[in-house]
């Protein structure tokens, strides 16, 4: 090649790339690798089998992005039967190894990449802070300091984690309940919708069978019969809420909440999403504009650490191999945190003197609404929707139906319900880990 | 020399198991002369490691163990440094050749419609005397259709001045490769690239079909086959090359 040619070439690369400084909406990818310590990999070498499960529904949660951004209008049923039988063929037939978000949702890695930053980072954590556990070389006394520090790891190195507040903090800010967009998921693509609430069950129950095996043989004694336990009965029969790490792993929450509180952000955060990506009004540059609003209002904020341990424990001594009515309904922590969010937000948006029956209509359509699936006499679409129908009166706060704006004044007064209500009360009681319990000695239950 | 590069090898040939950090992050050489403009993340270091087996009509056999360490110094840029030793029936004495200390800066997440863009400097040093060779590279990456397939279709080109003044010898050596690489599965992704090379010679090119195959056998540890086919006399006939990468 003669020179000649040689700098033409290079002059025209180098326009190419400068012009791009002209493109104001690019990100950057900002990927940050994983704490290092000796317990990395423990999880993944330990409980094999565990580790690959929790890789299967990952590989769920990120393919069912792209599923509900290239879903084309009407076709839910469809794409929920096929999403559902794939997510299945993954737990059947389990991968090795743990997925980045963009490998099976490639589209929304252009269209939206900073929600993927945000989920892998808390799934990292989640990684983090199962190998803690498994590594049975951290006396059990230091497992909550190599947690803490895995948590503050966490915090303070990416822009965007999730917050270790309480998700009854969390909610609030995001104000997401009267958008055009809340419920949809859990309405229209039931099936999947239901596998993550199974998936919501399965990470939380992983800490809690450690919490209660120690750091020896009972570890996998209690992951083994928690895996039957996933197969056999929560596979089948799939939780109809999103659990909360308070009802079903009240030991881990009590050693870590703030971790335990991520892990609840991290999860509601999916459900939020694809309901914003399951919107069919929105294009998706709009969605992209709710979507970035949500991330950011869930994140961390300097002084959600001192909120983490304000939560309380449905079941202290909750037993992660029994799965009951408690564990399988529809009503708990999730359900009870909308209901006061609904009651807070009430006032501003209902006329006064709505009569008994349109009120009880609303509550009736709101209930429905929280559960997966269409009720008998639930109507089509979001929960503001349902309750348009019902109460043609509401009031639409500003920013509750447009992409990217928050609904300030909903917000504040949601949250200054939650400080009547929660700030003075007294933090969740530490648990003492002096001694290593032992499914040997005592059952496995404290 | 031979033994000290394979003992250093075989030293972090990666069948312990050991988060996923570069499963998708292509890098020249592993297994084939096609990379991404995606970095490693930052603060992620790397152990790399390459066995390449070439025959050439010409020169006949030659081989090279190449250990490399890479390391996201800084958000969205990584270093690398490449000690390549060489030997074989082609080589006129064993050597290390073209070792590299080079950074590459990721300039943007692609969207829709843009590619994502990476630029990269390195500095080669060609063996044999006390010559270094600036290089600089254009890498753009760009997922294809509106599909949850994962499939991406990369340009680079590199531009290398060679500092070798002896007569016959070019100035400026330019490599291009055009090439896409898709998942198949959970652990794999496959590397179709064809690559355009100068050689140091004048009028003298390297043009190569390249196939690869990438699969993570555990969350830091990935492992890698490639096989390539030369066009025309200058090229080598064959090359055949397995290497790995694992974060620790």
């Amino acid at each position: 090649m003669k020179s000649g040619t040689y700098r033409v070439m290079l002059l025209t690369v180098f326009m190419v790339l400068t012009s791009l400084s002209a493109v104001p909406a690019l990100e950057q990818r900002d990927l940050v690798s994983y704490m290092r310590g000796k317990y990395n990999f423990e999880f993944f070498d330990r409980h094999n089998t565990d580790f690959r499960i929790g890789a299967a529904l990952h590989f769920a949660h990120g393919k069912q992005h792209d599923v509900l951004l290239l879903d084309k209008p009407g076709q839910s049923r469809e794409s929920d039967s096929k999403a559902d039988r794939e997510y299945l063929g993954y737990i059947n037939n389990l991968p090795r190894t743990e997925p980045s978000m963009e490998l099976f949702a490639p589209y929304t890695a252009q269209t939206m990449f900073n929600v993927f930053r945000a989920i892998d980072w808390t799934h990292m954590h989640h990684e983090q802070t199962y190998d803690i556990m498994s590594d049975a070389s951290i006396p059990w006394n230091e497992k909550k300091q190599w947690t803490d520090r895995s948590v503050e790891y966490y915090l303070n190195n990416l822009d965007i984690p999730r917050s270790p507040a309480p998700l009854d903090v969390t909610m609030r800010r995001a104000g997401v309940m009267m958008k055009p967009y809340f419920s949809l998921f859990r309405n229209r693509y039931p099936l999947s919708n239901n596998f993550f609430f199974a998936a919501h069950w399965w990470h939380p129950v992983i800490y809690e069978g450690m919490m209660i095996g120690g750091n020896g043989a009972g570890q996998e004694k209690m992951l083994d019969e928690i895996r039957k336990v996933f197969y056999e009965k929560v596979l089948v029969n799939r939780p109809q809420r999103m659990l909360l790490s308070r009802e079903i792993m009240p030991r881990y929450s009590r050693m870590s909440p703030e971790s335990a509180n991520i892990f609840d952000n991290l999860h509601m955060l999916h459900g939020i999403v694809y309901d914003i990506l399951a919107y069919e009004g929105w294009t998706d540059e709009q969605k992209k504009a709710e979507v970035y609003r949500v991330v950011k209002a869930m994140s961390y904020q300097p002084g959600d650490e001192k909120l983490a341990g304000k939560f309380s424990l449905p079941r202290p001594g909750f037993d992660p191999r029994v799965y009951d009515t408690f564990t399988s309904g529809p009503d708990g922590e999730m359900s009870r945190i909308m209901r006061e969010m609904m009651d807070e937000m009430m006032p501003m948006m209902m006329s006064p003197g709505m009569d008994e029956q349109t009120s009880g209509k609303v509550r009736e359509q709101f209930r429905m609404k929280l559960m997966p699936g269409m009720q008998e006499g639930e109507y089509d679409g979001s929960l503001s929707d349902a309750l348009m129908k019902v109460a043609p009166g509401m009031k639409m706060m500003p920013g509750s139906m447009e992409p990217g704006s928050t609904p300030e004044e909903m917000v504040r007064m949601m949250l200054e319900g939650w400080q009547k209500k929660y700030a003075d009360m007294p933090d969740i009681e530490p648990l003492a880990m002096k001694s290593e319990p032992g499914l040997s000695q005592e059952g496995g239950l404290e | 020399m031979k033994i000290f590069y394979a003992m250093l090898f075989l030293c972090f040939t990666p069948f312990a198991s050991a988060l996923a950090s570069d499963h998708t992050n292509l890098e020249r050489g592993l297994p084939t002369e096609l990379t991404d403009a995606w970095v490693t993340p930052y603060m992620n270091r790397e152990i790399q490691g390459r066995f390449v087996w070439e025959d050439n009509e010409v020169d006949d056999s030659r081989f090279t163990i190449e250990p490399r360490l890479e390391y996201g110094f800084l958000p969205n840029w990584q270093v690398e440094v490449d000690v390549p030793y060489e030997w074989g029936e082609g080589e006129e004495d064993d050597e290390i050749k073209d070792a590299l200390i080079g950074v590459q800066y990721n300039l943007n997440q692609e969207t829709v419609l843009i590619p994502s863009f990476a630029i990269s400097a390195d500095a080669i040093f060609p063996g044999k005397g006390e010559r270094v060779d600036p290089e600089i590279g254009f890498i753009a990456s760009k997922l294809l259709g509106k599909t949850s397939f994962y499939q991406r279709l990369h340009l680079n080109a590199f531009f290398r001045h060679n500092t070798d003044d002896h007569s016959g010898a070019r100035e400026h050596l330019f490599k291009g490769v055009a090439g896409y690489d898709f998942r198949i599965g959970t652990e794999n992704t496959v590397i179709l690239d064809y690559v355009y090379e100068h050689r140091e010679e004048k009028r003298k090119e390297t043009r190569l079909i390249e196939v690869g195959w990438r699969r993570q056998l555990s969350p830091p540890t990935l492992v890698n086959f490639g096989v390539a086919a030369g066009i025309g006399d200058d090229s080598p006939d064959f090359r055949a090359v397995v290497g790995f990468q694992r974060s620790f």
